[in-house]
């Protein structure tokens, strides 16, 4: 088994009576890049801030890099660890290399690695530039720069994407796919949106209602795809009920059959008089699956 | 160290030093203008100006303690930068770091506004200035209800973003020090911004019938002074405590 960056056990966080987080059991393996998916509300900032310790949890432990956390060795733990979590830091009246000289000295880098965190995420040019005077994008990049400060084992990265123009996102997609190759760093990214996840990641932990409702790598999770066969013919109601399959729009849907089963059933419909139009292979997407998922219909 | 230097890092281009020179101008200005009306060479020029200058500060170094706090504070909020910090920095170093950069503020503007005083007394040739210690006595005695308001106000601002929480506090502290200053020290000793005149050395009387003042001294009041201290490291340790329960 690969060795887990973050690993939570029976993590919750409560509100009053209402759970926000409820007995997440997070397993981010080291050098992934990790989709926290769910939709808006589900618990995902609330488990990152966990993670990062500016939440108390209620019940449940954290432990990152190996490190179980708690108070003593929090920012032991934390100092090889990068975030951006919910919007960037940035204050307005600096410029980009006084943001980050902030961090730096926080974190006791030499002065070079402001330059390299700049021109990682393409703001070596900003120059006297005020961070006030920045784009939306550029201070999510300035945020992702300071998350980067000092090649972080691992980055945690709430919705990075966030009110960024298309370029902008397949940018800041581009460069977090490349941060386990480039830098050798575990990233942690959050978002409600399936499609970026998949663009992005190669593992993916899916939370609804606070509880994680699935969690391994996506192949796994294409994998777990429904398949079918969709049949239409000159007969349906007959080949339905010879197929055992359910009309649905038209289409007969027919539980997933190899090559020898399917031809013996186009035979076995032809005995009876009826006709073959059309013979479809169909899988559910992702989309499906992470509404299935979500909506807590199951798989 | 390095934290208090990064908490003036974070204020730079927002003015704090201006604020500092213009509060302790603000100060000698009000002095001066009572200083106007004393004859040249009085014999007890300067015991007015000290005797005056708790009241002037109860206004003007409350309101300014205040304000370089919540700007401390603000800062952070406006970056939404806590998060960030506290991952880097404990709690309790973001906190003493930033009630440390209050205190050197307040403590410039003071010593400004001392030497403004000395300048002042020294123009109009008052026979009465003290000497090099007399006049650090009377800085710590402004510093030190001044801390105190700062590190009330940081805790408010801190806990809220919105600041004027904390600038409504400074600003209620203003005008119950000024009004606590009319009402006997038991009042006086409740409120933070009360100790601008209970640690003052200067006393004053008037005789109706001659319808002049008088200035007299009085020994340095050490358990008003210890009564500020315990106050501010009360406030100080809840603060702190206060600011490290919260949740981002």
């Amino acid at each position: 088994m690969a060795t887990l960056a973050i690993a939570t056990s029976e993590l919750t966080k409560s509100y009053g009576g209402a759970r926000a987080v409820d007995g997440i059991e997070l397993e981010v393996p080291e050098g992934a890049v990790y989709g926290f998916l769910g939709p808006n509300g589900a618990g995902k900032s609330t488990t990152m801030k966990m993670v990062l310790g500016l939440v108390r949890p209620t019940a449940g432990e954290v432990e990152v890099l190996g490190e179980r956390m708690d108070r003593r060795n929090r920012l032991a733990v934390l100092a090889h660890v990068g975030s951006l979590i919910e919007s960037p830091s940035c204050y307005r009246h600096l410029t980009a290399r006084e943001n980050l000289d902030i961090v730096r000295r926080l974190k006791g880098l030499p002065d070079e690695s402001i330059d390299e965190a700049l021109e990682t995420v393409g703001l070596a040019g900003t120059g006297r530039k005020l961070a006030g005077q920045f784009s939306l994008g550029m201070r999510q990049r300035l945020g992702l720069a300071a998350a980067l400060l000092g090649n972080p084992r691992l980055v945690l990265l709430d919705e990075p994407t966030n009110g960024l123009d298309p370029e902008g996102i397949h940018e800041m997609r581009e460069l977090i796919r490349g941060l386990p190759r480039t830098h050798g760093t575990t990233v942690l990214v959050s978002s409600h949106l399936l499609s970026e996840v998949e663009q992005m990641a190669d593992h993916v932990g899916i939370i609804s209602q606070g509880r994680m409702a699935w969690q391994g790598t996506l192949e796994a999770l294409r994998a777990r795809a429904r398949r079918q066969l969709a049949f239409r013919t000159t007969d349906d109601r007959r080949a339905a009920a010879l197929l055992g399959a359910s009309d649905q729009g038209g289409w007969l849907l027919a539980p997933f059959a190899d090559d020898e089963a399917v031809a013996s059933s186009s035979l076995a419909l032809a005995r009876e008089g009826i006709g073959v139009v059309r013979i479809e292979e169909r899988s559910e997407g992702l989309e499906d699956i992470f509404l299935a998922l979500t909506e807590g219909r199951g798989l | 160290m390095v934290a208090v230097a990064l908490e003036f890092a974070k204020l730079r281009r927002r003015n704090v030093w201006s604020l500092c020179l213009g509060a302790a101008a603000l100060c000698v200005a009000w002095m001066a203008s009572d200083a106007a009306r004393a004859a040249q060479g009085a014999a007890d020029g300067t015991s007015a100006l000290l005797y005056m200058a708790p009241i002037v500060n109860s206004i003007v170094m409350t309101l300014f303690a205040a304000v370089v706090s919540s700007r401390a504070c603000e800062v952070d909020h406006e970056a939404q930068a806590l998060k960030e910090l506290l991952c880097l920095q404990r709690a309790g170093t973001v906190f003493a770091a930033k009630l440390a950069c209050s205190l050197v503020l307040i403590a410039a503007a003071v010593a400004l506004e001392t030497v403004g005083l000395d300048a002042l007394a020294s123009y109009k040739g008052f026979a009465d200035r003290p000497g090099a210690v007399g006049l650090a006595a009377f800085a710590a005695c402004q510093i030190g209800p001044a801390f105190a308001v700062a590190a009330l106000v940081q805790a408010v601002a801190l806990r809220w973003e919105n600041q004027f929480a904390s600038l409504a506090v400074g600003l209620g502290l203003s005008l119950t020090g000024l009004f606590s200053l009319f009402f006997p020290p038991a009042v006086q000793r409740l409120v933070p911004s009360g100790y601008f005149g209970l640690l003052s050395c200067v006393r004053m009387d008037w005789d109706p019938v001659a319808r002049t003042t008088s200035f007299y001294s009085v020994p340095f009041p050490w358990g008003d002074a210890a009564l500020l201290a315990a106050m501010c490291a009360a406030l100080v340790a809840v603060s702190a405590w206060w600011f490290s329960r919260k949740e981002l």
